[in-house]
């Protein structure tokens, strides 16, 4: 007999459990059970054990249903049989005579307290132990859906062939997706990660799985599956509960070694936290810096060059636009606010072809989602920012939103120095980043995302300058069945800056720039069947430069208004990709990309005599281009091509190939990039840039996947790189073609990277050893820089080595170290002197002939986060970071300044002592 | 206030512009490169007829030396599809020719002729036309003087102006020496060997540019020449100023400008890739041989002025103090002195019981670079 008790909740359960309370209690039936139990369902088992005993079951099926039994037992007990059943769920049982009540959570009492009767003796019952924490209520229930046996479609008896499993990765406290989760099996291995919206399609054989998910900063976890045909499956997973077990780079273990890709690295913002920072913040732009195969040419700057390219050549993308000036008072800080923020990506190789229009990276930024649960608020104090991020649901469990902002009171700050070249100065910055989420329906969601940042600042009383990024993105996801689903993508991403004067009225003046750019793009995931997922998509983006204007700014001005013609281009690109799981142990992807690019008028193009340099009196001709008509247009084929051999013993070796072709390159002749750096299409003199580069890499996992290791090696060439003639002028330049030359690089390198993922002491060590080559031949012999002949890059630095070690005293002080060490920069240097108009000159020697000193630094912080009451209004955090503890004085660069007839070097440190930060973060 | 000032001083270097503290002294490496090139250093004045050019030698940057003239050349100066000038050879590189008669329509061009048989020629180059210095005047704020100067080109040719200046100031040490040591014989000093006084001039060392380019008109309003720091010494006594004015060319204008990139304005975070940088002079057999310096021709324009402390405000008639003091000689110990010791003057009356003296820098002003001569133009 089976029958369902018809209550629900806890309530009634304790309702009856009075009742039952006072039925006289019988002697137990006490017969014994054998028989092997295989594969059965509870309601198997029940009746199983009611034909073969006398018992009977009162129970509710959905609470059992997850229940899968294995049991082999020899004369057992019944009560030892359910202890077995019921170890680690929330199931209890009570045995009253013979039958057997279950419950949930809560066992039944069916005994009255001892002294019921006689009340005034107040002797107290033991109590059960229910178990009231929250710890241990997430752990059942992680444990409790781990063990369930979720049922995908519709059940069946024919286990041939392949379903495939769709559902959404989130965040079990927030509802936010979980972006690039792996969910996978192993046996045999297949698997996917999740997409921007937590999204995944996995396409498996039929029958019995366990599978598997981690995700970075999230508990694994894993479901047990009987894939019958087609089907969904939601997951909620935990976050590791900070503070109590954060760990450095939890998970994506074995992603490493097993996934397809290669050159990427995946950081997540719990990651980030912990390192040591620069100035009381958590910065994205430095924490990518201790990556293998990022350099910069020096601190404080935000440029990156990845892998020997230059720092125009990274795709910055922050929810899908465009970011052209990552970086906050002269590159002090990156524009990201690190609250709002989920995950970073940089792709140094092996670049997937759906991304494309730069040539060295693709830095992907992603902001997080509002919580969709409940409202909360995180932020943080450091010596110069203060930031705040608030979130919440708009429609519960639908449609959420988060605003983060973050400003400085650095102005403040400058007013209370009273240095006198500062005295005067201002600087200030604030950003804003807005996030809305919204769940149409299981089918369709749409994720909007905006941006802006902007810098202020002023040196002295002179000239000041400002600069601004702006980006709006919207996203709505269509899965159309279980193996195609699409995103449409409109972004636009805006950047301008401006400085201006106004010391003396009649020189008064303001220079502005601006671009914007606009992009509409469609992406199509189809899952063909378990070994091929196909991806297609087209983006078409329409840029517009107003390249400068030069215009007085004031009354009495005598400037003479400049402006340049505006640059408009479109670059439209097509693409097909295939991910093929050949077998288990090899899997290949192949892309095909085209990109085409045309530049626009209106316009007037000057042309050159043939036979000289272009100079401004070689123009012959002028010719006008009306609107719209095409001046130049170039493209081709951007090929991309990876294959991973799994290994025995958790390795792998992995090849890439890829080609990206870029249309659009920052001008900028300073060492280092600068927040007046102009950007400048590719037209009918300035070529496109086009790169190629083949990567090998060996993977291996050690110690179960807690330690891992690799080794990259890679090889590039670009082609059409930017370089400039001695002394371009490239601000409010009318003909720049005039002073830019086509460059051809090389850069090649090999990385060694060794990584412990979990533990008390955590962290990674990688070296690099990289060149970098420019060659600048020219059309004519005047034009070639160092005799035409491959000279270093300024961000050659053939020895980098990085570590970073977190020691956690317990779970609530960690303790990180920083170490970083890489070959100084190349520099010209002088290696001559002669006078003229009696003053001592120097005379440089060939571009970068120089190095300057090496470079190293520690970092120390030490984290202290709030007690671990669960339940109290904030949660805080305390860091102590002391940036520089050595207080090496690092050169930045080395120069010459002639004082007469002395020729004096002086070497320039930008943060030359430690640097203490004490910084105070919040979330409620 | 300790601590106050310690927060600050945490504000300070928790901030970005740390950057001001950590310019320090860099050893410069040791170049094997041996470095032999030629400096062209030449000018046509239009104003008086004359031609200057100077020839030397660029060396080493790690050798002492002085820069080697270069000697025994031949040079002269073409006049477009005309004469042909010779310049005669003074001392030390120097060649000069005067009396020229410039056709300022022509454009001209500078040979030179090593002796060791090179041969170099230089682009040919217009006489520029000069504009009008208007101006040379001065502004105060509680920091210090700013000279500055105002100048404007009523042609409309001249889009481009370069500017030098030499200063020079009249100072005195802190200390009169009254008495030479001859032999260990205190002797009175006659006016003439006074070293108490003295008048130093420098000439500019930066480069100083203008440009009208992105003007309405050809005015230069303001151009700042040199800044006199509060308490300066060039302005204990008195300070003058003259300041020269050229029109420039184009060309000739980002010549000097990339000179300036490369050799002054360094050292902040953003600078320029340093640059080879060569002027108008190129080797007439060998094109890819670097040749320094510039050859231009153009009009001169002069000003000179003064200032006085009598002529600042109040707060900026303050001079920083030298840190000097006396030392008494007794009269038995002075026989027994060099001549080099600096006497003061006597003690002890009637009868002179011993001498003053000081640190040579306290006594005698020539010691900070300047000459006892007072200038043939000093008011």
């Amino acid at each position: 007999m089976t029958s369902i008790i018809k209550t629900t909740g806890k309530t009634s359960c304790l309702i009856l459990a009075c009742i039952l309370s006072y039925l006289p209690l019988w002697g137990q039936v006490e017969d014994k059970i054998s028989g092997d139990f295989t594969a059965l369902s509870f309601d198997q088992f029940v009746k199983q054990v009611e034909t073969a005993t006398a018992y009977r079951f009162f129970y509710r099926a959905d609470w059992t249903d997850s229940l899968s039994i294995e049991l082999h037992v020899r004369n057992e007990s019944l009560e030892k049989v359910l202890d077995q059943l019921f170890a680690g769920t929330f199931l209890h049982y009570k045995i009253l005579t013979n039958k057997i009540y279950i419950t949930i959570e809560r066992q039944l009492i069916t005994s009255l307290p001892d002294d019921f009767f006689n009340q005034g003796y107040n002797i107290g019952r033991e109590a059960v132990a229910f178990d009231y924490s929250e710890y241990q209520q997430k752990g059942k229930q992680k444990k409790y859906k781990e063990e369930k046996l979720y049922l995908i479609g519709s059940r069946s008896t024919n286990l041939t062939g392949t379903a495939t499993l769709t559902g959404n990765v989130t965040d079990g406290k927030s509802g936010e997706a979980i972006v690039g989760s792996s969910v996978f099996i192993e046996n045999p291995r297949m698997g996917v990660s999740t997409d921007p919206f937590g999204h995944y399609s996995l396409t498996l054989p039929k029958g019995r799985h366990e599978l598997k998910i981690q995700s970075v900063g999230m508990e694994s976890t894993q479901r047990q599956i009987m894939l019958y045909a087609d089907g969904k499956l939601d997951i909620e997973v935990e976050e590791n509960i900070i503070p109590l077990k954060e760990v450095l780079i939890e998970s994506e273990r074995d992603v490493r070694v097993s996934s397809n890709q290669m050159g990427i690295e995946k950081l997540d913002i719990k990651t980030m936290r912990q390192m040591p920072l620069t100035l009381g913040e958590t910065d994205v732009m430095k924490v990518v810096l201790t990556l293998p195969g990022v350099q910069s040419v020096g601190e404080g700057t935000v440029g990156l060059n990845v892998r020997g390219g230059a720092t125009n050549q990274n795709l910055i993308l922050l929810n899908d636009a465009v970011v052209y000036n990552p970086s906050h008072l002269f590159g002090f800080f990156s524009t990201f606010n690190p609250d709002a923020l989920k995950s970073v990506e940089l792709y140094k190789s092996g670049i997937s072809a759906d991304y494309g229009g730069r040539l060295s990276s693709v830095l992907d930024v992603n902001s997080r989602e509002g919580n969709l649960k409940k409202f909360s608020a995180s932020g943080g104090i450091s010596p110069v920012t203060g930031r705040l991020t608030l979130e919440g649901p708009i429609i519960k469990d639908r449609t959420s939103f988060l605003v983060g902002l973050r400003t400085t009171y650095s102005d403040w700050i400058l007013n209370q120095v009273t240095y006198k070249n500062l005295r005067n100065s201002q600087a200030s910055f604030y950003d804003v980043t807005f996030n809305i989420n919204h769940k149409i329906n299981d089918k369709n969601s749409l994720t909007l995302s905006g941006y802006l940042s902007k810098d202020e600042f002023r040196l002295g009383k002179d000239t000041t300058y400002s600069y601004s990024d702006r980006n709006a993105s919207i996203k709505w996801k269509h899965v159309f069945n279980h193996k195609l689903y699409g995103t449409m993508t409109g972004a636009y991403s805006q950047y301008n800056f401006s400085f201006h004067s106004d010391k003396n009225p009649v020189n008064a003046f303001i220079m502005d720039f601006s671009i914007r750019q606009l992009n509409v793009k469609a992406d199509f995931t189809y899952l063909l069947n378990s070994q091929h997922s196909l991806k297609t998509g087209a983006s078409v983006t329409r840029y517009q430069l107003a390249p400068g204007s030069f215009q007085p700014n004031s009354p009495q001005s005598l400037v003479k208004p400049d402006v340049l013609q505006s640059e408009q281009a479109i670059e439209s690109a097509i693409y097909l990709d295939d991910n093929f799981e050949v077998n288990s142990h090899l899997s290949l992807y192949a892309g095909l990309r085209y990109s085409f690019y045309q530049y626009l008028g209106p316009k007037d193009v000057s042309q050159y005599a043939s036979g000289v340099p272009r100079q401004q009196a070689t123009i012959q001709d002028t010719v006008h281009y009306g609107a719209g008509q095409s001046i130049a247009n170039y493209g081709g084929l951007e090929p991309r091509f990876s294959v991973r051999y799994l290994l025995p013993k958790n390795s792998s070796v992995k090849f890439s190939y890829n080609r990206m072709r870029q249309y659009i390159q920052m001008l900028s002749n300073t060492t280092a990039i600068t927040p007046v750096d102009i950007w400048k299409l590719s037209d009918t003199y300035i070529k496109p840039q086009y790169g190629d580069q083949i990567s090998l890499g060996f993977y291996k996992n050690l110690r179960g996947n807690t330690i891992e290791t690799s080794v990259e090696a890679y090889y590039k060439t670009m082609q059409n790189a930017v370089d400039y003639k001695n002394g371009a002028v490239l601000l409010m330049n009318h003909h720049l073609e005039t002073d830019v030359l086509n460059a051809n690089g090389q850069a090649y390198g090999i990385e060694f990277l060794i990584k412990k993922t979990t533990g008390k002491v955590n962290g990674w060590l990688s070296y690099t050893y990289s060149r970098s080559f420019l060659q600048t031949k020219g059309e004519f012999p005047s034009e070639a820089i160092n005799s035409g002949n491959y000279y270093p890059s300024s961000y050659d630095k053939p020895h980098a080595v990085n570590f970073i070690g977190n020691y956690k005293f317990n779970r609530r002080f960690n303790f990180s170290l920083n170490m970083v060490y890489s070959t100084g920069r190349p520099i010209t240097f002088p290696i001559g002197k002669y006078t003229i108009d009696g003053v001592s000159r120097v005379f440089y020697s060939e571009r970068n002939q120089f190095r300057i000193p090496d470079y190293f630094r520690i970092d120390a912080s030490i984290n202290i986060e709030g007690n671990h009451k669960i339940k109290k209004l904030a949660h805080s955090s305390w860091t102590f970071a002391v940036y520089n503890l050595l207080g090496r004085q690092n050169a930045y660069s080395v120069f010459f300044v002639s004082q007469k007839d002395i020729i004096n070097a002086y070497k320039l440190s930008v943060f030359g002592q430690p640097i203490p930060t004490i910084t105070y973060n919040f979330k409620f | 206030m300790a601590t106050k000032r310690y927060i600050k001083f945490l504000w300070l270097v928790t901030l970005i512009l740390t950057i001001t503290n950590c310019v320090e002294p860099f050893q410069i490496p040791v170049s094997k490169e041996e470095v032999n090139i030629l400096v062209v250093d030449g000018f046509i004045n239009a104003s008086d007829n004359s031609a200057k050019v100077k020839l030397s030698r660029a060396i080493a940057l790690s050798k002492k030396d002085q820069f080697p003239a270069e000697l025994k050349a031949s040079v002269s100066i073409e006049e477009e599809n005309g004469n042909k000038y010779s310049l005669s050879e003074k001392t030390g590189g120097n060649y000069e020719l005067t009396g020229l008669s410039l056709n300022v329509a022509k454009k001209y061009r500078l040979f030179v002729s090593t002796q060791s048989g090179q041969q170099y020629q230089s682009d040919p180059i217009e006489i520029q036309q000069s504009p009008v210095l208007d101006t040379v005047a001065w502004s105060s704020d509680s920091d210090g003087v700013t000279v500055f100067a105002n100048a404007h080109d009523a042609t409309g040719k001249v889009d481009y102006y370069k500017w030098n200046y030499t200063e020079t100031w009249q100072y005195t040490s802190h200390y009169g020496s009254f008495y030479k040591l001859v032999k260990g014989v205190p002797t009175l000093r006659t006016p003439a060997e006074y070293i108490y006084t003295c008048w130093r001039t420098d000439p500019s060392t930066p480069i100083l540019l203008g440009s009208t380019v992105r003007f309405t008109q050809n005015v230069v309003n303001h151009f700042p020449l040199t800044f006199l720091p509060l308490g300066t010494i060039k302005l204990s006594i008195k300070y003058s100023v003259l300041v020269r004015l050229r029109g420039i060319g184009e060309n000739e204008y980002l010549y000097w400008k990339l000179l300036q990139k490369t050799t002054e304005n360094l050292g902040g975070l953003f600078d320029p890739l340093p640059a080879q940088v060569t002027g108008n002079i190129h080797n007439s057999s060998n094109p890819g041989e670097n040749v320094l310096g510039y050859f231009s021709g153009g009009y001169l324009q002069e000003r000179r002025i003064y200032i006085s402390p009598n002529d600042l405000p109040e707060n900026l008639r303050r001079v920083d103090p030298t840190f000097c003091v006396q030392d008494s000689i007794p009269i038995a110990r002075v026989s027994a002195l060099g001549n080099s010791v600096l006497l003061i003057g006597s003690y002890g009356v009637p009868a002179i019981l011993g001498y003053l003296s000081s640190t040579p820098t306290c006594v005698d002003c020539r010691l900070a670079g300047g000459t006892t001569t007072k200038p043939d133009f000093w008011p």
